[in-house]
C-alpha cells in the first residue's frame, strides 16, 4: 500500500531563517486540523463513499495529504538546520 | 539524454505534476477521452523518465520495484531533505528570498 520515493513530489527550498514560521509548519503538519489528521480523515472516510467516483477522489487526496506529510517537515528541517536555529530557541518563541 | 540529476528529477517532478492533475480530473470524469488520452502519454513519458533516472542516479523506490547497481544504492543516494533544490523563477519559493 506505501511505496516510498526517494525525491519530493514539489522541490523545497528555504533560505531564511524564520522560528514563527517553522512554528506555523509543524501545527499544519501534526496539529489538530493538520495534514496528518486531514489525511486520515480522507482515507477513512472513503470507506462509506456510495459511488465509484467518490471512493476514486478521496482515495486520491488522502494520498495527496500524505505527500505534503514529506514535504512539510523537509521545510522545516531546513528552517532549523540552516539558519543555527536551536529546539529550543523554536519553543520559547510565540 | 544529457541532464544533470537535479534537472532530470525536475523534469520527473513536473511529468509528475501533470499526471496527478490529471488523475484526480479523471477521478470524477471517468469517461473523459481527451483528459485520458493525455493521462496515458503523459504516464508513458513519466515512466520512461524514471527509468533511465534510476539506471543513471539510483532507485526512486525500494523494496522490490526498482533494481540496484553495487554497492546497494538506496542506502548511498542523497535523501529528498538532503536536496538543495534551485530556486527557479516560477516556483513558489520566490517570495521567501532575502531581498
Amino acid at each position: 500500500m506505501w511505496i516510498y520515493e526517494k525525491k519530493l513530489e514539489y522541490p523545497v527550498k528555504v533560505s531564511s531563517c524564520n522560528p514563527t514560521l517553522a512554528s506555523l509548519i509543524i501545527e499544519q503538519f501534526g496539529g489538530a486540523d493538520g495534514e496528518l489528521a486531514a489525511a486520515l480523515r480522507y482515507l477513512t472516510q472513503v470507506w462509506t463513499m456510495p459511488i465509484p467516483q467518490a471512493k476514486a477522489i478521496l482515495t486520491d487526496i488522502g494520498i495527496s495529504f500524505s505527500k505534503l506529510l514529506t514535504i512539510k517537515p523537509i521545510y522545516f528541517n531546513f528552517v532549523i538546520k540552516f539558519t543555527c536555529c536551536t529546539i529550543s530557541n523554536f519553543y520559547r518563541i510565540d | 539524454m544529457n541532464m544533470n540529476r537535479k534537472d532530470f528529477l525536475r523534469k520527473i517532478q513536473e511529468l509528475e505534476f501533470a499526471v496527478i492533475e490529471l488523475n484526480l480530473f479523471l477521478d470524477t470524469h471517468p469517461s473523459h477521452q481527451q483528459a485520458l488520452a493525455d493521462y496515458n502519454r503523459l504516464t508513458q513519458e513519466l515512466m520512461n523518465a524514471k527509468i533511465m533516472y534510476e539506471r543513471q542516479y539510483g532507485p526512486l523506490t525500494n523494496f522490490g520495484y526498482a533494481p540496484s547497481q553495487y554497492p546497494w544504492q538506496w542506502a548511498l543516494t542523497p535523501w529528498p531533505w538532503e536536496d538543495d533544490y534551485e530556486c527557479k523563477e516560477d516556483m513558489a519559493c520566490g517570495y521567501m528570498k532575502k531581498s
